[in-house]
């Protein structure tokens, strides 16, 4: 079981991800907690300093957002969320841009790397490529005669 | 510490170090003890899923997303035997005359070395596919090319047997491509060549007939499961070579000489490094195409490489890597992921500058840290290469071009005659913009002073009669196309030598 690095902060993650991926809003807290484990196992192996500033940057996002809504990020309407963001993402200071980079394409990893999820958006690999595809067509076409 | 001495110690096994046993092999028949060391495991098909997550995790370094330092650019390179050959496409393209030239250095000639480069092409099967096996993707970027005037280039790819899986980038689950570790390792290995996988060499410094590795032969469990051990028990070796050739790449070799303590002697060591950073651009189609089926790269368009300093290859990538090089995140991210079966995918890749402060360096531990910036003339070639992309995109039919450099990143098809203005250099932020970088070069580049180079034209490092290097990390300049076939060239070309020094 790797080290718990993203999964303790699951509450002020989860306003963050279902922003960056819309999906994850559909998800229930243990496949969410799913997504963080991916990500945690993925980190496991990085320097704690990384998981020290990815910490960091999550709380950063969650109350920066008081300062100019006096809201936390959780309490932004989702539309001011995405603006929120992607003003970081744009912004002068690559830090931050790196840090909104770094946190969504940890997110991606925990998501879009999830077989179901693979599958929905019509990803079909087949170990034996093109024999694969054609016996998996010839499949359909027989289950689709009466 | 246990003693073992040998003739020759190769250090790597990808394109580099995989071409030099081969080239040895004659002096292991002859009876000559020659060792190739490999940092990580020996992997078999089996163990080749086509998952995204766990192929980069067993297969690449920092799961292929080894960061610089200011986290604008993402490495990818593999461990291994074979190195990075298990993870590439197999696109093998000979050496541009106009870069050897350029390189003006003796005894590196471009006839010889595209000599060599040919009789890998026909060793490692590198040939045209034919038109039933190109994919739609593929077949896309050809159409969109051709109603430009433009001429795109059907890659030779070192296949045999491909059954079109797609999972060049995961690791081939059918062994159909001809990397170093399906054709010229298990040649150098029957020639007696002896192979010792899971070695770390720690440092690498002179004795008294030649050089002394300090090794490191690990047992420690792999996180993602059974992993074959080392041919060697566990344990330090102290391995004393006649010649000793380094060959870990273009992150791993300077490192390793850094960490050896040549750093002084050699003011180029680390420096200037290139990468030839890419990016992936998509382009929405209104109905699905066949993308993740067949070989992934089968054209490129090269023709503006000596005036915009870029090309662009057809690609396909995988739904996580798809998603991480799209900029931004959202609804609108979400819905182009959604049409994934619909998108046509073009990588696009610059040719970045050799300039002395782009370098690798070691931390306190001794591992490899890699200084790099995305400087602005390799950010105006990016610019320049994804307006050919978005242009090669709609004249192929697509509706919609999603461009990391425009803001709003996705191009209509009303778009189409702004491309220019909408895709812009003030919006390619880096460190928003994925960009990632697989043709590691340079570190140890060759010359004739040790002022600007590392290593002779011959791949020996400068006053070292028993030291050469052997890979990518040997090129002064980025190569600007793909680089396998180069390195083996050179590869090829620095074993000469060591055989040379052998047979006296």
């Amino acid at each position: 079981m790797p080290a718990a690095i993203l999964t303790p902060l699951h509450d002020k993650l989860r306003p963050i991800a279902e922003t960056m991926v819309p999906p994850i809003a559909d998800l229930d807290q243990a496949a969410f907690l799913k997504v963080l484990a991916l990500i945690d196992a993925r980190l496991a192996g990085e320097p704690p300093a990384l998981a020290r500033q990815l910490r960091l940057f999550v709380k950063v996002l969650t109350f920066l957002p008081i300062f100019f809504a006096l809201r936390t990020f959780g309490g932004l309407s989702p539309a001011r969320r995405l603006a929120f963001l992607e003003a970081l993402q744009d912004c002068p200071i690559q830090k931050l841009r790196v840090g909104v980079w770094g946190l969504r394409t940890l997110i991606y990893l925990g998501y879009y790397t999830d077989p179901a999820v693979q599958a929905a958006l019509g990803y079909r690999p087949y170990l034996d490529g093109w024999e694969g595809m054609a016996r998996d067509k010839a499949r359909q076409t027989q289950g689709a005669q009466p | 510490m246990s003693r073992i001495d040998c003739d020759v110690a190769v250090i790597g096994s990808g394109a580099g170090g995989g071409t030099v046993v081969a080239a040895l092999a004659a002096l292991a028949r002859s009876g000559k003890r020659v060792i190739l060391f490999e940092k990580g495991p020996k992997f078999d098909r089996s163990r080749f899923n086509g998952r995204e997550v766990d192929m980069a995790e067993l297969l690449f370094e920092a799961g292929g997303s080894f960061p610089v330092v200011d986290r604008s650019v993402t490495l990818a390179f593999s461990e291994g035997v074979g190195g990075s050959t298990q993870v590439y496409t197999g696109t093998s393209l000979l050496p541009p005359r106009r870069v050897i030239e350029q390189w003006n250095l003796p005894g590196i000639d471009h006839s010889d070395l595209c000599e060599r480069a040919e009789a890998f092409r026909v060793q490692n099967n590198a040939h045209l596919l034919p038109g039933a096996d190109i994919n739609e993707n593929n077949r896309l970027f050809q159409k969109g090319c051709a109603a430009l005037g433009w001429d795109a280039q059907q890659f030779p790819v070192n296949v045999k047997g491909c059954k079109g899986s797609s999972l060049c980038n995961l690791g081939c689950p059918n062994d159909a491509k001809m990397g170093t570790q399906q054709v010229q390792i298990p040649a150098a290995r029957a020639a007696g060549v002896e192979l010792v996988t899971r070695a770390k060499v720690r440092t690498v410094r002179p004795g008294d007939r030649g050089g002394i590795l300090d090794i490191e032969i690990s047992d420690a469990p792999h996180p993602h499961g059974n992993i074959a051990k080392s041919e060697w028990e566990p344990g330090r070796y102290e391995v004393h070579a006649h010649t000793v050739v380094v060959a870990g790449g273009a992150v791993h070799s300077p490192a390793l000489l850094l960490r050896s303590g040549f750093a002084p002697d050699f003011p180029a060591l680390g420096r200037y490094w290139t990468c030839q950073p890419a990016h992936i651009l998509a382009g929405e189609h209104e109905k699905p195409l066949t993308n993740a089926i067949g070989h992934p790269k089968s054209f490129l368009y090269d023709a503006r490489i000596a005036e915009d300093r870029f090309f662009v290859e057809a690609c396909m990538y995988f739904p996580f890597v798809t998603a991480k090089n799209l900029t931004g995140f959202g609804p609108e991210h979400y819905r182009l992921l959604k049409a994934y079966e619909r998108l046509q995918m073009i990588l696009v890749l610059a040719c970045d500058d050799a300039l002395p402060d782009q370098r690798v360096t070691i931390d306190a531990a001794g591992e490899p840290v890699v200084h790099y910036k995305l400087m602005p003339p390799t950010i105006t070639a990016l610019c320049n290469a994804t307006r050919a992309a978005a242009r090669i995109f709609f004249a192929a039919g697509a509706l919609a071009v999603h461009a990391p450099s425009a803001r709003p990143t996705l191009l209509t098809r009303g778009d189409r005659d702004h491309i220019d203005e909408r895709i812009c250099e003030r919006h390619f932020l880096p460190g928003s913009v994925s960009v990632s970088a697989a043709h590691l070069m340079g570190g140890c580049r060759m010359g004739t002073a040790t002022a600007h180079s590392v290593t002779t034209p011959q791949g020996q490092v400068h006053g070292k009669p028993w030291l050469y290097v052997a890979d990518a990390s040997l090129f002064p300049t980025a190569i600007e196309v793909n680089p396998y076939l180069t390195v083996m060239a050179l590869a090829d070309h620095v074993a000469q030598a060591v055989l040379a020094r052998e047979s006296h």
